[in-house]
């Protein structure tokens, strides 16, 4: 709740636009995955040219959280993987121009994040989702096809 | 994290600090990042000559780590630069001091090592050009090239086998110095495998691919007989090499290791068929 509350003032603060408190509440770092229809939201943004760089500038802030915060590189990648299947084509453009940013996160690391109850580690799934997610951006065919299926009438 | 010149400075100093543990991933990616931004790593092998890196077997090893790291993830500026700085490379060959303490002499050969591994690369990439990407990722019109000279490419899968032995040698060194009763802080060592497990699986994707390739458009298969009983060499080694790997907890969580197949690639049949 206090975290939550401590965000909002934050975004006050910083000045942050509604855009960028958008990616900033669906990124965040708590339990919660982004939801649709916040996801559906920051897609249909990204139509727009402005607040498409302001979505991009915030995903690239927070893809080089550090390992602390690997919520946030985890989420960032979630919402990315949304953006150039249902955003608009400057998504995909953006990330294979910096495909390197997702590229150099195959081998994201957290220090002591083994979680001792369950032996999990936590860069795992950010390891994971990077690989998958540069996979699909250098598969041009299989691009296409995904944003044909998903592209609205 | 920034990514201007003086955070370059910084991540360099963080990633090769003297203790006796591997280079911090978010240092040597920040590293990396910075030769994409800036199209250039120039100022990295600036800052790496000038750091007084080398008084150090520690310190030095993990440079030589964090060198091959950038050659093969950052921008390919990164290659032409180190191919300019391979004098520079070639003379930490003599540098290295044996005056370390107890334990850690043991690097003294895989400095050696790594450096002949290193300049072997960059002669590579020097004399073959067509292999922009320092990680070996695969890219068809490299073979499509080399089709058409069948000559040219003879030579580069030559070249390509004898970069891969010359990986291969140093794995070996690499699992041969890692000695835990001796020494139970290992993971620095292991560490230099984890660039080695993705180069040699490039390398061994392209040279099966070409030869493939080759093979189609040759009359005379006896020709290319040793390029094939090579590239089964290969496969034998590094099926082990990857084995060995799969054994070892550290590489195994952070990378996924490349399962060969058990049979090796058969080059017996034809690909004549139109």
């Amino acid at each position: 709740m206090s975290k939550q509350f401590l965000r909002s003032t934050k975004n006050m603060v910083k000045g942050y636009s509604s855009t960028q408190i958008l990616v900033r509440d669906a990124t965040a770092n708590d339990e919660n995955t982004p939801s649709i229809d916040i996801l559906d939201d920051i897609a249909e943004k990204t139509y727009d040219s402005v607040d498409f760089f302001e979505i991009m500038d915030m995903l690239d802030k927070r893809l080089n959280d550090k390992g602390k915060y690997w919520k946030h590189v985890a989420k960032s990648l979630t919402v990315l993987d949304y953006l150039i299947r249902f955003g608009s084509e400057n998504c995909v453009f953006w990330c294979k121009e910096n495909l390197y940013l997702i590229k150099t996160l195959k081998e994201f690391r957290v220090d002591d994040a083994i979680d001792y109850n369950t032996g999990y580690d936590q860069g795992q799934i950010v390891r994971v989702r990077a690989t998958e997610l540069t996979s699909l951006l250098m598969d041009d065919e299989r691009l296409r096809e995904e944003r044909s299926l998903h592209s609205r009438g | 994290m920034g990514r201007g010149a003086e955070d370059i400075n910084r991540a360099i100093r963080k990633a090769l600090s003297v203790d006796e543990a591997p280079p911090k991933r978010k240092h040597v990616r920040a590293v990396v990042l910075f030769t994409w931004d800036n199209k250039s790593a120039k100022p990295v092998f600036d800052i790496l000559k000038n750091g007084a890196f080398t008084g150090d077997d520690i310190q030095l090893y993990k440079m030589l780590f964090l060198i091959h790291k950038v050659i093969q993830e950052g921008h390919e500026s990164t290659l032409k630069e180190a191919i300019r700085n391979r004098e520079w490379i070639r003379s930490l060959i003599n540098t290295h001091h044996n005056n370390s303490i107890e334990g850690s002499g043991s690097y003294d050969r895989l400095i050696n090592g790594y450096t002949r591994l290193l300049l072997d690369k960059l002669a590579f990439h020097n004399f073959h050009s067509g292999f922009k990407n320092g990680a070996f990722e695969h890219q068809e019109y490299v073979t499509l090239k080399y089709i058409n000279d069948p000559n040219e490419g003879y030579e580069t899968i030559m070249d390509l086998i004898r970069l891969e032995d010359s990986i291969n040698k140093f794995q070996k060194e690499v699992f041969m110095s890692v000695d835990r009763s001796s020494n139970p802080n290992t993971s620095l060592k292991l560490v230099t495998l984890v660039p080695l497990i993705s180069e040699s699986f490039g390398i061994y994707q392209y040279i099966v691919n070409m030869i493939t390739a080759i093979q189609s458009q040759l009359a005379d298969e006896d020709s290319i007989l040793n390029l094939k009983r090579n590239a089964l060499d290969i496969h034998e080694i590094l099926f082990n090499f990857f084995a060995d790997c799969s054994t070892v907890k550290e590489i195994d969580t952070l990378v996924t290791i490349p399962k060969l197949p058990k049979e090796p690639p058969d080059f017996s049949s034809n690909f004549d068929e139109e």
